[in-house]
């Protein structure tokens, strides 16, 4: 099937003008299927690391949000062991006047202000919760160990 | 995401009197575009039908149809009559500004369209009520005489040839009222009364109609089936040493009814033209749909008044999720609005 005008444009501007910190690239074998890397923001835990991703556009996009899962590992109240996200848009929140880049963005907003109390993995928002500066601590050694290694 | 307000004068209106068995529609004014007769879709059950429009220096077109209840059903288009509006003051021109001679005393200013010989006139804390087709009753300060324009695009007032020594008759002395009276509007369930009320008048374009006179109409009167009017509701804002005019809403009268005129959320970045000025592209200005990403957006959601889709689009998501892609508001109808560039 012949691939929407809307990601075609898309892809274009992601590739001509990329946020600040994040990069997306279409695979070669699936047009639909984006490799991203979001650089953790600057004063958050993962300041340092570069976080892969991987994207998805289901056949019904852009009335369906995009499938997005974090593949490097990291320790986040909103993202579980999976890389699976807690994001409203991603979920009932999503409208068609988001886009790919409006989607990354707010996943790199997520990153500087994790929500411990909507979370996804229990056990890391309950750190968070009982011991804010522990869990951070936790959260920069994983970025050390998971998101520095040169790959 | 999120939409601005659009600044253009184009709007939709909702009908606010008249007949109880016709309700439920809107119309579509503008003065700055040119627009093709357009194409009026209704699918939702038993609600409004949307109108359109089409244009002609300073014309304002749209009529309200009676309503039925409207079975679910695939989406279906009408064509729709028109009907016009010859008067229009561009809200954001209007200021109050002091006068020379007399400091005391502040008078409107303002730009306006008139498809017809007109009349202003400017009320100071005038009372509406409900029941009275738009008569605007003032008792502190009554109204100045009428002020008569020719038909002319781009009239301002006060008008250039009158003597400066007559502004203030159009004029007030905020100082002589208590802040609130001049800021807030007084509302019961019958009556409101605005701090200002700026009325433009003319003669209906109905020709059978024609053999009446403004000069035969008493300034604020209940309006009568020759008229035309449309009048600006404001109030006035006090800042350290000055006044500022906020517009709260505009009303038409068009063949005996009532229309409250209501802007639509985008429509200024449609217009534009891409590359026009600074070279942008068209995604930045917001003049392509937001799904497709190819169309021009054409088509108004109601009731929120975003528009930001194409006409297909539109269609497509009405029998999908049904909300508004901007603020996730449930769509009622569509309007559809061609632009003649």
């Amino acid at each position: 099937m012949a691939l929407p005008k809307r990601i075609i444009k898309e892809t274009q501007r992601l590739l001509a003008e990329p946020a600040p910190g994040i990069s997306a690239s279409p695979s070669e074998e699936n047009a639909r299927y984006f490799n991203v890397m979001i650089i953790g923001p600057t004063t958050s835990p993962y300041e340092g690391g570069v976080y892969k991703l991987e994207l998805y556009l289901p056949e019904d996009y852009p009335m369906a949000a995009p499938k997005v899962r974090f593949l490097t590992k990291i320790y986040h109240p909103n993202i579980d062991k999976l890389g699976r996200i807690c994001l409203d848009i991603l979920k009932d929140k999503w409208s068609p006047a988001l886009q790919i880049r409006t989607v990354l963005l707010s996943i790199q907003a997520l990153l500087s202000s994790p929500n411990p109390d909507d979370p996804l993995d229990e056990n890391v928002a309950r750190q968070w919760r009982e011991d804010e500066n522990a869990a951070i601590g936790i959260a920069k050694d994983w970025t050390r160990i998971y998101a520095m290694q040169d790959n | 995401m999120g939409a601005s307000s659009s600044r253009s004068s184009t709007v939709v209106a909702q009908r606010r009197h008249g007949p109880e068995d016709q309700s439920g529609f809107t119309v579509v004014n503008s003065n700055q575009q040119g627009y093709q007769p357009a194409t009026v879709y209704n699918n939702g059950p038993g609600r409004g039908r949307v109108q359109y429009t089409q244009q002609q220096p300073g014309g304002f077109y749209g009529q309200p149809q009676p309503q039925q209840p409207q079975p679910q059903q695939a989406t279906e288009k009408k064509k729709t009559k028109t009907i016009r509006n010859d008067v229009n003051l561009k809200k954001h021109t209007l200021k109050m500004v002091q006068d020379e001679s007399d400091p005391s005393v502040y008078y409107p200013t303002f730009k306006f369209d008139c498809g017809a010989p007109c009349s202003v006139s400017v009320f100071f804390l005038a009372t509406e009520s409900s029941s009275e087709k738009l008569r605007l009753r003032t008792s502190v300060q009554s109204p100045g005489k009428r002020v008569f324009y020719e038909k002319q695009l781009g009239c301002t007032f006060p008008p250039e040839n009158m003597d400066k020594s007559e502004y203030k008759s159009y004029g007030i002395v905020p100082a002589a009222y208590v802040e609130e009276q001049l800021s807030t509007v007084e509302a019961n369930d019958s009556e409101q009364k605005w701090p200002i009320c700026i009325r433009l008048e003319c003669v209906s374009a109905d020709q059978a109609l024609q053999d009446h006179s403004l000069s035969d109409l008493p300034v604020g009167s209940p309006m009568l089936d020759w008229v035309q009017s449309q009048t600006t509701y404001a109030v006035l804002e006090k800042h350290e040493s000055s006044y500022s005019v906020k517009v709260h809403k505009q009303k038409i009268w068009v063949q005996n009814m009532a229309y409250e005129l209501q802007e639509i959320y985008g429509l200024e970045n449609a217009n534009a033209r891409e590359g026009a000025v600074t070279g942008t592209p068209a995604d930045d200005l917001g003049r392509e749909c937001v799904i497709c990403m190819s169309e021009p957006r054409d088509t108004t959601l109601l009731p929120c008044r975003h528009m930001c889709l194409c006409h297909d689009c539109a269609q497509m998501l009405r029998q999908q999720t049904n909300k508004c892609p901007i603020c996730r508001t449930q769509v009622k109808s569509l309007l559809e609005i061609t632009l003649k560039n």
